[in-house]
């Protein structure tokens, strides 16, 4: 794109035509003061804080798009005062708030109206990313508020993590249970952590974007009480080769296609809200979370002898959606739950911050074994396209019997473009795929479902890795940081391919020994 | 009849600016419309006239329907391809007047819709959302409605008197005069069609208003019109805003009787979307109930003025200004 020069406070600048000016402003590290603003969204000029004059003008500067000629002042006394000003306004509209209700969505997401500065990035987010508006802006001037519809929530917590001031947060009195429990010495925890944490967790403690700290992690697991930590990879393993016999089975006989992934719990949930007839197309492999629970309560703790009625497994998750799930009754196996609770990864930082533990010099641990070891494939599941990869490569393998050469089939597959299509070659059968991060995506292949055979959606823009439980702020800088982390680690690891893992094959061989134990544990049970 | 481009010449040379209050030059306005190369447009005649203390728009309705209904059919002329013509109007005046210009206007695609809200509605990009059913607030220009409008298409927006103005031009009947709305604490209230070039003391005299030093005046309109002492009359000219013109009197309301007026009415009618507008309004009317005059009054009057998002926020910055600033000299102590 054509490049400029722009003056600001003085000093020339080079900038490229069109920008965002306060994006510009913010990379350069002029610290211009902003609540509203959200590289996701049209800016809305709402917040009227990033203040700046533009050729003698007071303007936003959220709204102003760079071109030649432009003569920016981010510091006058005019500048300073108007801000104060508006900031002052805003501060004092708390007051003014102090008689509005909370609400909450399923006891999951809690919306405090007290705290809300009228930005409107919750709104959008659900109108524009996920196309539900299950909240929406009622009333006029100061009597406006932002209040539920009759559109369900899916729970997926686009709205938390777009909101600047943590007026939208999860369960405040869930955690507190959760913390409770995690102190006392009776219980036997064991924790199990999604992939896409190890890659966004850090930015909680001053770490790089996409610092890979899985270590750490699993020893901070440790000093907050955690007797064992396994990684929800190792089962995100398992739902690839079952999810891939799934899809030939499928595929052979022609039935129930196209196949969803259905590990993305916010997907699942709107598929129950809005399409319910869509429901019998998802896979009926368990997520890997819930798939976890079930090898850690049925196989470990019998294998490690442990009083069942003890043990609390508790995942950790980038999720809101994962508090639903791991409340659905469906999954309950010889009356118990798979996972006790979720915490998202804001939750454990807090956590670990409650605790004053030195993240940051954390020399780290190793999983604990056996359920410790993935493979590549459990691990780019944190990244959009990452389960339609690993799916693939372990399809191709059970069709061939060999394993395929080109690992990532499809560069563009894990882009953050919301809606990838793709025809995957396997021998002589062509396997047209499509890959959706956010929901509204999802709208645009609706209504053309006979065109596919196989459909990886994730309710997140990006998938996982930016998903309603990971750190703020997120944008598409941060969700690349964290993407090239999780694929990196795909990368350099040895092994690859779900089918290779050989703790998988272990449990296999120990547990799940036949096509029944197979179905109780790892399929939902309809 | 002259030709398209004759007509937005003349249009043009007559120097006619928009009568809703913004002023912008219609002539070319209409050209840049003409030049575009959209297949289809649509053209609204606003008659929200939410600007308190307006009330020309009316007094057109009433006067002169037949005029202003050929101003619309020149401009539909010009704008062959225009999908629909919505006259826009005010709730009152929709009931009065709906049947009639349907009667008027047979032969052209014309809907008469009722607006569904207050004093923003009459601001374009309000209306643009208003007539398309969404939320009553402004949106973000550029684009203009003259680009993107009704759902996605160029829309020409003015004003009722502009296209009256407009019929006059064609026939060459304008001579340069504007219709002024004069209320208050005057004795000829009304609305007047007088030279655009009038000082406020020639506008009293015309009409036969006799002004005293107690008076003080708002010009351009009830909500967003800036104040004048006595002795400015002279030197100030009355064509602003919407040309509405109110009258006061010092000894029978004080600054905060008259602030809690307008600042009753704005935070009525202001839609919630910037700060300024949203919580400035807000603390303003508390000053004003315990008679507070502190400097941050005077500081969110500015930030009104330059930081509001939409010209409902700006107008009432430069009015609360004004009036500021005249205080002491309109209430002597």
């Amino acid at each position: 794109m054509e490049k400029v020069t722009i003056i600001i406070d003085g000093k020339k600048f080079e900038a490229k035509k069109e920008d965002n000016l306060l994006s510009f402003l913010l990379k350069n590290h002029f610290p211009i003061p902003h609540l509203c603003y959200h590289p996701d969204f049209e800016p809305e000029e709402n917040c009227c804080l990033c203040l700046v004059e533009v050729n003698g003008k007071i303007k936003t500067s959220c709204s102003v798009k760079i071109k030649a000629g432009l003569e920016v002042k981010t510091n006058t006394e005019q500048v300073k005062e108007l801000r104060k000003t508006n900031l002052l306004l805003i501060q004092q509209s708390k007051l003014r708030k102090q008689a509005r209700k909370e609400f909450s969505f399923g006891g999951i997401i809690n919306y405090d109206m007290k705290k809300c500065v009228d930005c409107r990035n919750c709104l959008k987010a659900c109108d524009l990313i996920q196309h539900i508006n299950a909240v929406e802006m009622k009333n006029y001037g100061c009597q406006e508020e932002i209040l539920p519809t009759n559109n369900p929530c899916i729970y997926c917590g686009q709205c938390l993590t777009h909101c600047p001031v943590n007026a939208i947060s999860t369960n405040e009195d869930e955690y507190k249970r959760i913390v409770s429990y995690l102190n006392d010495k009776n219980y036997i925890k064991i924790a199990q952590i999604a992939p896409s944490i190890r890659a966004a967790i850090g930015e909680e403690f001053g770490l790089k974007y996409g610092e890979i700290i899985t270590d750490k992690i699993v020893e901070v697991l440790k000093k907050l009480g955690f007797n064992y930590v396994f990684d929800t990879s190792f089962a995100a393993d398992i739902t690839t080769i079952e999810e891939a016999k799934e899809l030939i089975e499928r595929l052979e006989t022609g039935e129930k296609l196209p196949m969803f992934t259905s590990c993305c719990p916010g997907w699942v949930k709107y598929v129950q809200s809005y399409y319910p007839d869509l429901e019998p197309l998802l896979t009926s492999v368990l997520s890997p979370e819930i798939k976890m629970g079930n090898i850690i309560k049925h196989y470990f703790v019998k294998k490690k002898n442990l009083p069942i009625d003890k043990i609390k497994v508790i995942s950790i998750m980038p999720c809101t959606a994962k508090k639903w799930e791991v409340r659905r009754k469906e999954f309950i196996i010889d009356g118990c739950y798979p996972v006790d609770d979720s915490l998202t990864t804001v939750e454990t930082a807090r956590l670990i911050k409650e605790k004053g533990i030195d993240f940051k010099n954390l020399r780290g641990l190793p999983f604990d074994n056996p359920l410790g070891k993935a493979t590549g494939a459990g691990i780019i599941f944190g990244s959009t396209g990452g389960v339609m990869t690993a799916a693939l490569r372990t399809a191709y393998y059970l069709i061939t019997g060999k394993n395929p050469q080109q690992l990532d089939f499809e560069k563009e597959i894990t882009s953050l473009k919301g809606l990838k299509i793709f025809k995957i070659k396997i021998i002589d059968k062509s396997l047209r795929i499509a890959v959706v991060d956010g929901l509204g995506n999802f709208k645009l292949i609706g209504n053309q479902l006979k065109n596919f055979d196989y459909i990886e959606v994730m309710a997140c823009p990006g998938g996982c890795l930016a998903g309603g439980g990971q750190p703020k702020p997120v944008n598409d800088f941060i969700r690349e940081k964290r993407k090239q982390a999780l694929l990196l680690i795909d990368k350099n690891l040895k092994l690859r391919l779900a089918h290779e893992n050989p703790e998988v094959k272990i449990v296999y061989k120990e547990f799940l020994k036949n096509d029944q134990l197979i179905k109780k544990y790892c399929h939902i049970n309809h | 009849m002259d030709s398209s481009l004759e007509i937005i010449e003349k249009i043009k040379s007559s120097g006619l600016t928009g009568r809703g209050g913004a002023g912008y030059p219609t002539g070319l306005k209409w050209e840049s419309m003409y030049n575009s190369s959209y297949s289809e447009i649509y053209i609204v005649v606003n008659g929200s006239e939410g600007e308190p203390a307006t009330e020309k728009d009316g007094y057109i309705l009433e006067n002169y329907l037949t005029e202003l209904v050929e101003g619309v059919r020149i401009a539909y002329k010009i704008f062959s391809h225009t999908k629909k013509i919505y006259f826009y109007l005010r709730k009152d005046y929709f009931q009065k007047y709906k049947k009639l210009i349907e009667k008027k206007t047979s032969g052209l695609p014309v809907v008469v819709f009722k607006e569904p809200g207050g004093y923003l509605c009459g601001e374009n990009t309000t209306l643009i959302n208003s007539i398309e059913g969404k939320r009553l607030e402004p949106r973000r220009k550029p684009p203009y409605c003259s680009q993107v409008g009704l759902w996605g298409l160029p829309t020409l927006v003015n004003n009722i008197e502009t296209f009256y103005r407009v019929y006059q031009i064609v026939n060459n009947q304008y001579k340069k005069t504007r219709s002024y709305t004069l209320t208050g604490e005057i004795t000829n209230p009304g609305v007047y069609d007088l030279s655009l070039d009038l000082s406020l003391k020639q506008l009293f005299e015309k009409t036969d208003n006799q002004l005293t030093e107690n008076h003080f005046v708002q010009v351009g309109g009830g909500a967003s019109g800036q104040y004048f002492s006595y002795d400015e009359l002279e030197s100030q000219s009355a064509n602003l805003g919407t040309g509405a013109v109110i009258v006061y009197n010092c000894q029978k309301i004080d600054f905060f009787q008259l602030m809690k007026i307008k600042l009753d009415f704005l935070l009525k009618e202001n839609c919630g979307k910037c700060t300024p507008c949203r919580e400035g309004l807000f603390v303003l009317k508390q000053m004003i109930e315990k008679k507070q005059i502190s400097d941050q009054m005077r500081l969110i009057f500015s930030a009104l003025k330059k930081t509001s998002f939409c010209g409902l926020g700006e107008g009432a910055g430069v009015s609360f200004i004004s009036l500021w600033n005249k205080k002491d000299k309109i209430w002597k102590k």
